[in-house]
């Protein structure tokens, strides 16, 4: 079974576009992330689903022209778990095994 | 004029192509960053509180919330016999030394890296939860 991501709050996050950045606001925590893309591309993506790796990167695939810089060796995959690895230490995100989903619905 | 004939015709022809769907790509670029890359600074709120009660507050861990379960390394709570997992008998931290931990010193009575999943659980700690308002106040204080 895999693992799935879902935002912990959905209802009480809060995001707000910027030129080059997002703001995500963390209502119950008071404290505001400034995030760069593809963090608010992958917390959008999310909403209130719980989506695996794979399926965040179809997603994104679907919306947008993904790149990664030239010299990079970083698969899509690598970099998207990386993110939300980065939400999870913040508490925004948790993942579970794919089995426990139905718990969460 | 023919020639005017002719244009209008070819013009129909674009446009009946690209209703057949073939449009060029229009998708924005995301640009993915690297995965050693940190794309989240963040910015925690204002406090007020007295600089005595911020240095006596205490965290519970866990909090009630919490009873009867461990910390795993990541911070989260888990099942008692979970494997790795450490039991902090509800023990109370000063906010002096959850302070310190932050900064890298070791919690008293532990070892390092069980102040590191006791860290960890903490900042995830949420308004309405046991300790929230303490851990936040060592935040933003300026010492």
């Amino acid at each position: 079974m895999g693992t799935i991501y879902y935002i912990k709050d959905n209802n009480n996050v809060r995001l707000h576009p910027l030129d080059y950045m997002t703001l995500l606001y963390d209502r119950l925590s008071g404290i505001t992330h400034i995030v760069a893309e593809p963090a608010p591309q992958i917390i959008e993506t999310l909403g209130s689903q719980a989506l695996s790796v794979e399926q965040i990167e179809r997603e994104l695939q679907k919306q947008y022209d993904l790149k990664v810089f030239e010299d990079s060796d970083d698969s899509f995959a690598d970099i998207i778990t990386a993110r939300l690895d980065e939400f999870i230490d913040l508490g925004i995100i948790d993942k579970c095994d794919e089995e426990q989903k139905v718990k969460l619905t | 004029m023919s020639e005017d004939k002719n244009i209008d015709e070819s013009q129909d022809s674009i446009e009946n192509n690209m209703k057949a769907g073939a449009e060029p790509n229009r998708r924005r670029m995301l640009m993915m960053g690297a995965v050693a890359a940190t794309t989240a600074v963040s910015v925690r709120p204002a406090m007020a509180q007295t600089s005595s009660s911020v240095l006596t507050c205490t965290v519970p861990i866990p909090g009630p919330h919490g009873a009867g379960q461990n910390v795993a390394p990541d911070g989260s709570l888990v099942p008692r016999n979970t494997p790795g997992s450490f039991n902090p008998y509800g023990r109370r931290f000063r906010g002096e030394d959850l302070r310190h931990a932050v900064r890298g010193r070791t919690l008293p009575g532990t070892t390092y890296q069980e102040t590191r999943a006791y860290v960890k659980y903490i900042k995830r700690l949420r308004s309405g939860q046991s300790g929230f308002t303490c851990f936040a106040s060592i935040q933003t204080r300026r010492y």
